[in-house]
């Protein structure tokens, strides 16, 4: 499968050759207090993370509380966004839909980071038949287009978070084992590897201090836009009937229900749709960040 | 012999496609006869349909016919609608690969503007203005925004048709443009990003410099050079982003109603239509596969240095 | 115009029935009709209805027609196939709009002193669509092998008749194993229809590649495997002047919002299922009517008697009355569904208003739960099909209030192939689902839902097993004095609301939406739409 890519990410190998870098200085801190992106994007991401922990007290309702007698409220000081078909306080369920996202999308792209960045570091410092077997693995993955192969696995693993977590983790690895391949092989061709290994180093040791903290870096600022990638293709499947259990509130969802009512209250399905829209500037500006930020001179 | 190499690498990965996608249908729960007849239906009458498509063969049985059928070019006949998959697939395919086509013309026409407009102004305000689409646009689900389209142009608007696709050519290519403009959006963002990078490298080189300081005009400057420098990157960047662009349609098809692949899809999946389901993801796969590879030849022929590696 | 049809009481069906065939959309009588306020759309009121044009109809349901064949008589029930093949085949009965039993091709019929041998005699003048007249040896060949299908998912109907033959060219013979009385209103489901005999002397597949019907259509397109259905007017139709329309197109447009956008814009001039949640927008456009219509149809909330906790009456009654039906259609529905109570739904003959049905009451389900064998509560699964709004809502309300009990739901959504396959199955704890009577006679449903043995369904996958119940719904079946045949009907709806072998939530209507081009358009409480009377304006 293959989400959408940057173009320091190439497909295949004469993209490493047109594009690939090696970051060769490790982050500073000045550097990083430098940066508008990172700075702008922290403080959102921040922001967002904070009310997500502090749900609890900043909601005014318990989400799953539902009104029959007071549904589909316009918004009022008593309920700020209204409530939803079921009386259910919708800024209350915005915030804690907050929750769940923001855990969901970091959670779900967790293993696919870990996973593929240890296939791609594989595969690209030993080279020879690992590389070949492991790369003819994430072509396969990666000829299925995206949503094609995460509904198919949807299907299979079933609905619901369970569902959504498992399917990701087999379908979503290959971005990072390729990217972090396609750094890892021009890593270990630098003189300062080759000096390692001729030094007496384990693989293991060159693997961990000298090829990891040079090659990870493109993982963590893909992971960033992945985080986004997970929390979209979640409302699509939602949109696809393959969502989140109810009654967990969730923005996908929220905007899924609420577009029957595009015409007559908006802000049902739109303002979930906002969240998503600021939580992905927000991680893009960090990922845009990071990349200055990590970028060698 | 790059060719030949790129070539060969992709036998293993066909197979491993049709073995990865006959296995993992097969998991899925449900049974295509209870799918089929719906409530009323006797258990005989779901046994003789499951007798008739031969769904209680053993798996290694059905796998082996499986084989034998695609390696004469057959994926088998839909269970639902009883036509070879084949005649099935090649009636929606002009519809899927127009809006693949015209999706990947409308997000080079916007995306190629504002990633030069961009790049030529750089840090100004133009650019920042610009560099905001990919933030924006990355956070947005193409239902919605297919949703939003519809409901400003074709309800509000009455510029184009709500969905469907139309009887006659001008009326497919009107059809289409809605859902093109959806499709695209989602990728636009990503192109406007890299070009933009590209764009500034190629700004910054020594011969647009050379090229200035022989008082070529500016216009020219860009378009001769920059634009010519641009465009296999460009192609690279959709050439890698086309399965992420079909795999869109599966919902835009849906949005608007369009009678593609990736509607087929949907449908066949839900129905437990296995054979279709086989057939419409083997080729979106081998579309994918054969796309990487020749974009990866049109680069390499542009591109002596990676010949060498 | 915008107009919402008022719901029948069963007085006001029978009312409506008595005032003459007028409402019957079918039959000649139907022709200079046009009642008002029992079609849709605003047109047809004066004058002769329009002759031409062609009327696109977009459905939710995908026709999967083609692998089972043209054939009514084992056809898949579908939405999608069932109303595709009415509108080209026809039984000798139908159901008119107001929910009353029509002759169709029958002029009239006597029954045997003992209530075994029914003896029809057919109208004169009716044709299949190739010219030729419809014979007694067509409906005897027909009726038999409608009934003789192993895979006709609606046979069960016919498993009193023991056999029907041709007494001569225009009457029919049907004799019974035991006196029946839903006879006639079996006769008209749409899968007892009436072909030519021996197809013709053609294959299946031949006869049906191209049918022949009697019905005012004939297929004329089959495209995109049924996602494009186009019939057009079938020339030889016995009923004079009808259809109005030249053709009729059937558009699969699954996706809700599409769909009634696309009926907004005239790209299409009817919409079926129309999403309760779209009524309110819909109605203040002044292009669209939205037809509500009254339906034989009952949503469940039904338990698996096979799991220990449903086996005991007093869970099952306990979480009955944590349902608070009134307010479980007002949130999914927008109040257009009736709240449930019987199992019958009000339309119905023989529903019962008195049924003692087991109201919303806190105190009492709390009170059952503790006298049950699990008096702390529990935790149990509600299954529905992923992508039914008004189901996922009625579920979360059903979760909401079960919880006082300390009984906690997780909601589980499967596709319709998964869900389909773990209700029959009984791989489920609790699930929701939809019945509907397809024909006038209530021994359907009554069988269907109470007869675990031989109900063709173990009373709709829930196992509830009550063999006294059985005989009673037999017994009525069998019964031809129709007051006593209410009584027994009470007495099953009383049991049924007493027992709770699952919860009746709303009576969902059946909701049309057709621009105000159409007229004459109305759906019977079977939920069939017969178009030879619909015309555009």
């Amino acid at each position: 499968m293959s989400a959408p890519e940057l173009a320091t990410t190439g497909s295949s190998e004469q993209a490493v050759a047109l594009e690939g870098f090696v970051v060769r200085s490790h982050p500073t801190l000045r550097k990083a207090l430098r940066n508008r992106s990172l700075l702008t994007g922290g403080a959102i991401v921040g922001t967002l993370v904070l009310i997500a922990i502090l749900a609890p007290w900043i909601a005014r309702y318990d989400p799953l509380q539902q009104d029959l007698a007071a549904t589909l409220q316009l918004p009022s000081w008593v309920h700020w966004l209204g409530t939803d078909e079921l009386g259910r306080d919708v800024w209350s369920r915005l915030v804690w839909a907050a929750r769940f996202d923001l855990a969901t999308g970091f959670f779900v792209v967790l293993f696919p980071f870990a996973f593929g960045t240890l296939i791609g570091t594989l595969a690209g410092y030993y080279g020879g038949w690992i590389d070949t077997v492991l790369s003819r693995i994430i072509d396969v993955v990666m000829a299925f287009p995206y949503y094609v192969l995460i509904i198919t696995l949807v299907f299979v693993v079933g609905k619901g978070i369970r569902g959504i977590f498992i399917a990701f983790a087999l379908a979503d690895w290959v971005t990072y084992a390729r990217t972090v391949r396609s750094t890892t092989l021009v890593a270990r061709r630098m003189d300062w590897a080759a000096a390692a290994r001729s030094g007496g180093l384990s693989d293991r040791r060159i693997i961990v201090h000298h090829i990891l903290p040079n090659t990870i870096t493109q993982a963590i600022v893909y992971a960033m836009s992945d985080v986004v990638y997970v929390i979209l293709a979640v409302v699509t499947l939602g949109y696809l009937g393959l969502g989140i259990q109810a009654p967990q509130p969730d923005w996908g969802s929220m905007i899924f229900d609420g577009q029957l009512f595009m015409t007559t209250r908006w802000w049902l399905s739109t303002i979930p749709g906002l969240c998503v829209v600021v939580t992905g500037i927000g991680l893009s500006l960090v990922g845009d960040g990071l990349a200055d930020v990590l970028r060698p001179e | 012999m790059y060719v030949l190499r790129r070539l060969l690498q992709a036998i293993p990965v066909v197979l491993g496609i049709v073995v990865v996608v006959f296995f993992m249908l097969r998991l899925i729960p449900g049974d295509p006869a209870a799918a089929l007849l719906g409530t009323h239906a006797t258990p005989e009458a779901i046994q003789a349909l499951r007798d008739r498509w031969g769904l209680d063969e053993p798996i290694w049985v059905q796998f082996w016919l499986f084989l034998q059928q695609l390696a004469q070019g057959d994926t088998g006949t839909s269970l639902f609608y009883d036509v070879s998959t084949r005649t099935l697939i090649a009636s929606r395919i002009p519809v899927t690969v127009a809006l693949v086509a015209l999706a990947s013309v409308f997000s080079v026409l916007i995306a190629v503007p504002l990633a030069t407009y961009a790049a030529v102004r750089k840090d100004r305000l133009p650019d920042h203005a610009i560099r905001m689409v990919p933030l924006v646009g990355l956070g947005m689900p193409s239902f919605w925004v297919g949703l939003v389209l519809i409901l400003l142009f074709s309800v509000q608007l009455g510029w184009f048709p709500v969905g469907g696709w139309g009887d006659t050519f001008a009326e497919h290519v009107y059809g289409l443009i809605l859902p093109a403009l959806t499709s695209a959006l989602g990728i636009v963002p990503l192109l406007v990003r890299s070009l933009r990078a590209g764009m500034l490298e190629v700004l910054e080189a020594d011969y647009v410099a050379v090229a200035r300081s022989k008082g070529i005009r500016e216009s020219r400057v860009l378009f001769v050079h920059v634009a010519r420098n641009a465009f296999v990157p460009t192609l690279t960047l959709l050439g890698i982003n086309i399965a992420f662009l079909m795999g869109a349609t599966v919902v835009v098809e849906r949005v608007f109603q369009l009678n593609g692949l990736g509607s087929l899809m949907l449908t066949a999946i839900s129905n437990r239509d296995f054979p279709v389901v086989q057939g419409v993801t083997i080729i979106f796969a081998l579309a994918v596969v054969v796309i990487t590879l020749v974009t990866d030849l049109v680069a390499a022929a542009t591109d002596p240095r990676i010949k060498l590696s | 115009m915008v107009w919402q049809q008022r719901r029948y009481t069963r007085r006001q069906v029978l009312k409506a029935g008595a005032a003459g065939a007028g409402l019957l959309a079918l039959g000649p009588l139907a022709s200079a009709c046009g009642s008002e306020s029992e079609t849709a759309g605003s047109g047809g009121a004066s004058g002769e209805p329009k002759v031409g044009g062609t009327l696109i109809i977009g459905r939710h349901d995908q026709p999967t027609v083609q692998a089972v064949g043209l054939d009514p008589h084992h056809v898949a029930v579908s939405g999608g196939n069932v109303y595709t093949l009415d509108k080209m085949y026809q039984p000798l009965y139908t159901t008119d709009a107001a929910g009353k039993l029509q002759p169709l091709m029958v002029q009239e019929h006597t029954v045997s002193s003992d209530g075994l041998v029914y003896t029809l005699t057919l109208k004169e003048g009716i044709t299949f669509s190739d010219g030729e007249a419809v014979t007694a040896d067509d409906v005897a060949w027909s009726l038999n092998r409608a009934r003789t299908t192993e895979t006709g998912s609606m046979s069960f109907l016919n498993f009193a008749i023991a056999d029907v033959k041709a007494v001569d060219g225009g009457t029919v013979e049907i004799t019974l194993s035991q006196p029946w009385a839903p006879l006639l209103s079996d006769l008209s489901i749409y899968s007892d229809a009436i072909l030519p005999k021996d197809l013709r002397g053609m294959s299946e597949k031949e006869f049906f590649t191209n049918p022949i019907g009697t019905g005012p259509f004939v297929l004329k397109s089959w495209e995109e495997e049924g996602a494009l259905i186009t019939l057009a007017r079938n020339e030889n139709y016995w009923q004079s002047g009808m259809p109005y329309v030249d053709e009729v197109v059937f558009k699969l447009i699954s996706d809700d919002n599409q769909r009634m956008l696309q009926l907004q814009s005239g790209d299409i001039q009817i919409a079926d299922t129309v999403p309760p949640a779209q009524v309110e927008s819909l109605k203040a456009d002044s292009n669209v009517s939205i037809g509500v219509f009254p339906a034989w149809s009952v949503d469940l909330f039904l338990f698996n008697h096979l799991v220990d906790h449903y086996a005991d009456r007093n869970v099952r009654r306990a979480i009955a009355q944590t349902i608070d039906t009134a307010k479980i259609v007002e949130s999914t529905t927008f109040g257009i569904s009736e709240a449930g109570g019987s199992f019958f739904p009000p339309s119905l003959e023989y529903y019962d208003p008195d049924t003692p049905v087991l109201k919303y009451d806190l105190e009492a389900a709390k009170a059952d739960l503790a006298a049950s064998g699990f008096p702390k509560g529990f935790k149990s699964e509600i299954l529905i099909p992923s992508g039914d709004k008004v189901w996922n809502l009625a579920a979360q309300i059903i979760q909401a209030g079960a919880a006082e009990l300390g009984i906690e739901y997780e909601i589980k959504q499967l596709d319709q192939a998964a869900y389909q396959t773990a209700f029959r199955s009984f791989e489920f704890e609790t699930f929701i689902n939809n019945a509907i009577n397809d024909i006038t006679d209530p021994d359907e449903m009554a069988s269907f839902q109470c007869d675990n043995e031989n109900g063709g369904s173990n009373c709709f996958w829930t196992n509830y097993d009550n063999p006294e119940l059985a005989e009673v719904v037999r017994a009525a079946a069998a019964e031809m004095d129709s007051a006593k045949r209410a009584e027994m009907y009470s007495e099953i709806q009383a049991t049924v609301a007493q027992d709770a072998p699952y919860v009746a939530m709303s009576y969902p209507p059946t909701i049309f939406g057709t621009t105000t081009a159409v007229s004459g358009f109305a759906v019977n409480p079977a939920g069939a739409y017969p178009l030879e009377g619909v015309s555009l304006a």
